[in-house]
């Protein structure tokens, strides 16, 4: 290659613009393990009414039923309530746009104590807040006496802070991690015997798309990675994001979480977010990954990204995330091997591949068995709403430079 | 004179204020200009279609100029007075109001503005001061100063307002708590607020001086109308932008005066904030209310003089915020309050409640169930208004909030009802532009029958979409510029 020239220039200016992406891509770990499969249910349901229920129940039926994963356990279950509550996609209540339903809340923990579940956690991080979870729902516009009554022993936590917990519970990425080698969390995720990470089927900006390992983000509490933080210590109330510490890493994590593993890796939130993803998902295994498609919006995970309301009707599960992930890209009409620089992942790297490399489980769809619904019946393009989704300049420049990737 | 129907404008002119922008030393030609045509009578004609019926013109500073500067403006304050203008004149506060006087009357002037504690005998005088009610009397004329400039603060460049992440609240600068305070305990008739806008190149936009007019407004207080230099130069010269600017200043001027009934509403809120307002305790109690409004957190200000006899009806938490102790009686009614059902905070060294909560602290204080409610104690001296209300919204239940807002953006609102409860007027300030906050919605606890949406540019209410939402209804509204009012009545209940 001339020298003074990038890789990126090199290659716009030399092929074609179809396929530069993929023609320019830099393997993103080392050799590829094994990573498993397990199958993933898919159903078509468009309704949060009765057909809910009986449409949960026999997907995790196909998954070799719920029992063995919660029978006599306590299930904590991460829930997707991103932004603030009083934030709506125009005048779409959040449960019908960007926050997982309750009423897939309730049903799963319906389903979960007739499976013989001791008791069911609800957790969730509500934006900059130290209120109970009850009242960030309330807020929204729900009842959380619906989630509360849906089964004896619920119980809403807010793991953005510690409540009446002691202290926080360290969580060792195996191996070491792609961008942390461990984080710190509510010791609700450890005092548990099962983790269900419940989330809605959406688009990213930072990411690509959010689904089950995506929404593990949000386990991580901001009284200890947040953009305020003091150095020494955590603070007792969340008053902020993780955009410093996680998205464009401009500080450090206070001294009782770890540090970064390599402080000059690329301060980019299209390499840092998948990276991150894939960290806490190993750190944090999830048991259970389920994803409320019945109505969500795409374009972005959120109102503050633009984006539009859709119906797609679908719910997915699976016990393994990576392959559940795969498979709801799939039926995004994505294609869960894209390489980074292409939708979906059209600013960033692919956090499906970088966990794939990981070792957490396969993307490839031929090697994941789809019980139910096929995916091309229950396909539901997401990638026309990019239409409305809102430019983040920010973001719109993942070059190879910013990635870091080194001249050939 | 009747301050409380006039609706005030700074009118700088003359010799006086050529003066000051030449010891300033950037007075362009432009602005020379302008100040010399506002000093002529028919500069008046700006005024027409507006309901700007006061004018208030530098008269003193204790030039040498002074007199020439008055006999100058003569003709201008005669026109005014025969155009049924009420003319003002402001007179330095270090100036000997004695000979200013003088002229005043033979010139016809209404009364004087001024800092100065002296007054003339025999003429009028509105007297400004900073913030503070130590010795204000009640139902008169309350002139302030030191006010800020409306608005949100910027901390970032481009077509992003303030970039505080996908949801966080950016800092408003506002008055309106101010005003809302004054009306509370002082109750004035009349409440001008002296400030100026912003000066320097980008000139504040039509958006900015009708969020100006508005936050004084929504409260029932006035903004003296007070326009940049740029403008004032554009508008003498006719330039068309400048001339749309000034007619978005006065509809929104015209827009509150015929909506003044709405002051007269109760402001709804289930917080009592309780405090005298008053010496070592004005800091923290003004900069509470202050952040309370900023949150959007419905209050009510509860002077603890009075505290004793105002009704607690409708209020879910009280907040004491005073560090010396209650009178015994008023203690009683707030721990009755607390074992009714309602939620009391206090600073540190307050009996706790009779059990422990079940539910977790919030940092800071120290929960315990009395009653049927809950006492809060605090575990520091309360001196930290941020960290009060932060606490407070911690604190908040909101399982009965009178109503929830939904994209109410960078903004602030007041939801107030009419005396007899019959119907009930939420104003909302915005002050974001950010364009993902399409439609703002609005749920309130008691189901109204109806509402109607009036905005600045409204000629005429519109009708809002009504939507059942058990035990309330929601109401959806389009696009909030820079103000909407949503005025509900009808249907059966209470908050």
């Amino acid at each position: 290659m001339p020298r003074g020239l990038t890789r990126r220039r090199f290659l716009t200016g030399s092929a074609a613009a179809a396929g530069v992406w993929a023609a320019r891509r830099v393997p993103l770990a080392g050799a590829t393990p094994v990573a498993p499969s397990s199958p993933v249910a898919v159903a078509k349901c468009d309704t949060y009414g009765d057909a809910l229920v009986p449409s949960l129940d026999r997907m995790f039926d196909q998954l070799g039923g719920l029992g063995s994963l919660v029978s006599g356990r306590t299930v904590a279950m991460k829930v997707n309530l991103t932004g603030l509550p009083t934030v709506r996609l125009g005048t779409l209540p959040a449960e019908r746009a960007h926050w997982v339903h309750p009423r897939v809340i309730g049903a799963v923990a319906h389903l979960m104590e007739r499976a013989g579940a001791r008791r069911v956690r609800v957790l969730e991080c509500p934006w900059a807040s130290a209120a109970p979870l009850e009242e960030t729902m309330l807020r929204a516009g729900w009842d959380p006496g619906e989630i509360l009554g849906a089964a004896r022993r619920v119980e809403l936590v807010n793991v953005n802070w510690l409540g009446r917990a002691k202290d926080y519970r360290r969580f060792d990425v195996p191996g070491g991690g792609l961008l942390f080698p461990s984080f710190l969390l509510h010791p609700d995720f450890h005092d548990c015997d099962t983790f269900v990470s419940l989330t809605k089927l959406k688009d990213h900006i930072t990411a690509g798309i959010t689904l089950s390992m995506k929404n593990c983000f949000g386990n991580i509490p901001t009284t200890v990675y947040g953009d305020h933080v003091p150095e020494n210590e955590p603070l007792e109330i969340p008053s902020s994001g993780r955009g410093a510490v996680f998205h464009n890493g401009s500080r450090p994590p206070p001294r009782i979480a770890a540090p970064e593993i390599d402080p000059g890796s690329p301060r980019h939130g299209g390499y840092r977010i998948p990276r991150v993803v894939v960290d806490i998902c190993s750190a944090r295994p999830i048991d259970l990954a389920i994803i409320d498609g019945i109505e969500t919006m795409a374009g972005s995970e959120g109102p503050w990204g633009g984006g539009e309301g859709c119906r797609p009707g679908i719910l997915l599960a699976g016990t393994n995330c990576v392959n559940t992930d795969a498979v709801a890209a799939a039926v995004m009409g994505y294609d869960p091997m894209a390489p980074g620089g292409t939708p979906p992942f059209r600013d960033c790297d692919n956090f499906l591949e970088l966990a794939e490399a990981k070792g957490l489980g396969t993307r490839d769809l031929d090697a994941i068995e789809v019980a139910g619904t096929p995916v091309r019946e229950a396909r539901f393009d997401f990638a026309p709403f990019f239409r409305t989704r809102i430019r983040h300049r920010q973001l719109s420049d993942y070059t190879d430079e910013a990635r870091g990737a080194k001249e050939e | 004179m009747e301050t409380d129907r006039l609706v005030p404008m700074r009118w700088p002119c003359g010799p006086l204020e050529i003066e000051r922008g030449g010891r300033r030393g950037d007075l362009t030609s432009a602005e020379r200009e302008c100040l010399e045509h506002w000093s002529r009578p028919e500069a008046l004609t700006l005024l027409d279609g507006t309901p700007v019926s006061a004018l208030v013109v530098p008269w003193a500073d204790g030039s040498p100029g002074d007199e020439a500067h008055r006999r100058a403006l003569n003709p201008l304050v005669a026109a005014a007075r025969k155009g049924g203008l009420a003319v003002i004149g402001e007179v330095a506060g270090d100036v000997d109001v004695g000979p200013a006087t003088a002229a005043a009357q033979a010139a016809g002037l209404n009364a004087f503005a001024t800092e100065a504690e002296q007054s003339p005998s025999g003429f009028p005088v509105l007297r400004v001061r900073e913030r503070g009610f130590d010795d204000v009397s009640p139902g008169g004329f309350l002139g302030v100063t030191g006010n800020p400039w409306p608005g949100m603060k910027t901390s970032a460049v481009g077509a992003y307002d303030a970039w505080t992440g996908p949801t966080g609240p950016p800092w408003i600068d506002s008055n309106a708590w101010y005003v809302r305070l004054a009306r509370d305990l002082v109750q004035p008739r009349t409440t001008w607020l002296w400030f100026a806008p912003p000066q320097g190149e980008p000139s504040p936009s039509a958006a900015a001086y009708e969020q100006a007019v508005a936050d004084a407004a929504v409260y029932g207080g006035r903004w003296v109308v007070s326009l940049d230099r740029p403008l004032r130069a554009d508008l003498s010269r006719g330039r068309p932008e400048a001339r749309d600017t000034w007619g978005r200043i006065g509809h929104s001027l015209t827009f509150f005066e015929k909506h003044r009934e709405w002051v007269a509403y109760r402001p709804v809120g289930p917080l009592g904030v309780i405090s005298d307002f008053a010496g070592e305790n004005e800091f923290i109690s003004f900069e509470v209310v202050n952040l309370l409004s900023r949150r959007n957190i419905l209050y009510r200000v509860i002077d603890r003089n009075r505290a004793r006899d105002v009704s607690f009806d409708g209020l879910e938490m009280a907040l004491y915020l005073d560090e010396d102790p209650p009178h015994p009686d008023l203690a009683r009614k707030l721990y009755a309050f607390a074992d009714r059902g309602g939620v009391l905070i206090t600073p540190p060294g307050w009996k706790e409640g009779r059990s422990a909560d079940e539910a977790p602290s919030y940092p800071g204080f120290q929960s315990s169930r009395h009653g049927r409610g809950r006492v809060v104690v605090a575990r520091e001296a309360l001196v930290d208004p941020f960290f009060v209300v932060e606490g407070v919204f911690g604190l908040t239940r909101h399982a009965r909030d009178p109503l929830r807002v939904f994209n109410p953006g960078v903004s602030q609102f007041h939801y107030a009802m009419r005396e007899d409860g019959g119907s009930a007027v939420l104003q909302v300030v915005r002050h974001s532009r950010r364009n993902f906050e399409t439609h703002t919605s609005v749920w309130f606890r008691r189901p109204w029958a109806a509402a109607r949406r009036w905005g600045l540019a409204l000629e005429a209410p519109a009708p809002a979409e009504r939507e059942p939402k058990p035990p309330g209804v929601e109401f959806h509204l389009p696009a909030v510029s820079v103000y909407c009012a949503l005025e509900v009545s009808g249907g059966a209940g209470d908050e």
